[in-house]
């Protein structure tokens, strides 16, 4: 057999959510967009930056501290898609907005995303070149870079969409100890109970991605969330079968999985 | 002498850093500043590392000509400085993502889809399986972003799954502040046994 024993099975889980998804895409493509459910972390950006361009204070924007490549990447993608909207919805309000990045690699695209906010909105001459700011590679030193920044800038928002990892309390605690408003979202789920523990608003675990589809209107995206709930409802439809099957004992469903 | 040194600094360090509890103040503030700039530096060094270990060494010792793609494609990422050029700096990232993006699919779909799937195919004997089965189909279903509005089922699946993800997250949460408040007492361990000697 040229598929490896005990992968075959997920070989051919991988084809069939890939033909989905792409059938999704195409009939998104055509026309048939699908309507997503309301997110309440999305809504309440434009909230956030109200309330920031009221108080004259600004809002302070990371798109997490993953780098472009491997697991966490679909995440800081979606940060930056995100990104855009709240740079959009600033550069309309003529608010203060400071990003903050980790990863070297992530710093020129999301300077793009801002600039190219800026001058779709037409208010490139409020495009601020420090708005990106990068500040260490290094995890706790960019920590540290962010808390003095949230307290001597004010924030008055404090968005967190990406890929965290133990900063994720330290940033959040600070943001909620300066009255900040807080929206924060990530897909890692060992990161999520601290910012629902001190966040105003969460985006849980693929919320994030969806959130990122619906601001980006990409028809592609959209349709790709469409075809992957179709892969959930598989998965709910595999997991009761299997249940079921198993408590009267017959196991082939488990068995095949194994294959 | 040179560890007396390091511990005195570690400790001078440990102390601004938990300074910030109080409030931000200056000697916080020096040294954040101090903690990003070797933060700098040290990537300075390690970034050459790189470059000795994964380009000049393979090209002088082991005359490896393809790690030259890898040097072309991270100086191309400069590009973006060049007024006009910057188109250039994409296809670096393009590669990046690209490579990761396949890397990633490879594994996600069978650590992340089936052996869950698999882990949850639990006979219905018990209340812990019979909590483990429909907890996880309704947390599932928590993220079925295309359901419509009146689809009142679907809404209470998905109220029970985020009930559920609470109940977890709560869990994680008291395990983490757990595990921070083990490292709080390595540290202050550090200062009351290796820097002030009172242990």
């Amino acid at each position: 057999m040229f598929i490896a024993s005990g992968r075959v099975f997920t070989f051919f889980m991988l084809i069939l959510l890939a033909i989905i998804i792409a059938y999704y895409i195409k009939r998104s493509r055509e026309g048939y967009v699908p309507t997503i459910r309301p997110i309440a972390g999305l809504d309440a950006i434009e909230e956030a930056v109200g309330r920031a361009t009221e108080m004259g204070r600004p809002v302070h924007y990371t798109p997490g501290i993953g780098a472009l490549n491997g697991a966490t990447a679909a995440m800081t993608f979606a940060g930056l898609e995100i990104l855009s909207v709240v740079a959009r919805t600033i550069a309309r309000y003529g608010a203060n907005l400071i990003v903050t990045i980790r990863q070297p690699t992530v710093l020129p695209l999301a300077e793009e995303v801002v600039k190219q906010a800026y001058m779709a909105e037409g208010a490139i001459e409020l495009y601020n070149p420090d708005t990106v700011r990068y500040l260490s590679q290094e995890q706790f030193a960019y920590a540290a870079g962010v808390l003095g920044l949230l307290h001597r800038e004010k924030a008055a928002a404090n968005i967190l969409l990406g890929a965290f990892w133990a900063e994720s309390l330290v940033v959040a605690e600070t943001g909620n100890s300066i009255g900040a408003i807080q929206i924060a979202g990530t897909a890692r789920l060992t990161q999520i109970p601290f910012f629902a523990a001190a966040c105003d608003y969460v985006l849980i675990g693929e919320e994030l991605y969806a959130a990122s589809a619906i601001c980006s209107k990409n028809p592609i995206k959209l349709g790709s969330i469409a075809g992957q709930d179709i892969g959930k409802i598989i998965a709910v439809g595999l997991l009761v079968c299997g249940a079921l099957l198993e408590t009267v004992g017959i196991s082939w469903l488990t068995q095949l999985l194994v294959k | 002498m040179l560890g007396t040194v390091g511990t005195w600094l570690a400790a001078i360090g440990t102390l601004a850093m938990m300074s910030f509890a109080w409030r931000e103040n200056p000697f916080y503030r020096a040294f954040e500043h101090i903690y990003i700039g070797i933060g700098a530096g040290h990537a300075t060094v390690m970034g050459w590392q790189n470059i000795q270990s994964n380009l000049i060494r393979p090209l002088q010792v082991d005359r490896h000509f393809l790690s030259l793609v890898p040097l072309v494609l991270g100086l191309l990422l400069y590009t973006r400085f060049i007024k006009g050029q910057a188109y250039l700096s994409r296809y670096p990232i393009a590669v990046l993502v690209g490579v990761g993006t396949g890397l990633t699919l490879r594994g996600t779909v069978g650590s992340q889809l089936v052996e869950q799937v698999k882990a949850t195919m639990i006979p219905l004997n018990n209340i812990n399986n019979i909590i483990l089965v429909l907890g996880t189909t309704a947390t599932v279903l928590f993220f079925y972003f295309t359901a419509k509005k009146s689809n009142k089922a679907m809404g209470v699946t998905s109220k029970i799954g985020r009930y559920i993800m609470m109940i977890a997250f709560g869990a994680t949460f008291g395990n983490a502040v757990m595990g921070r408040m083990s490292m709080m007492i390595g540290r202050v361990t550090f200062l009351l046994r290796d820097w002030l000697s009172i242990l």
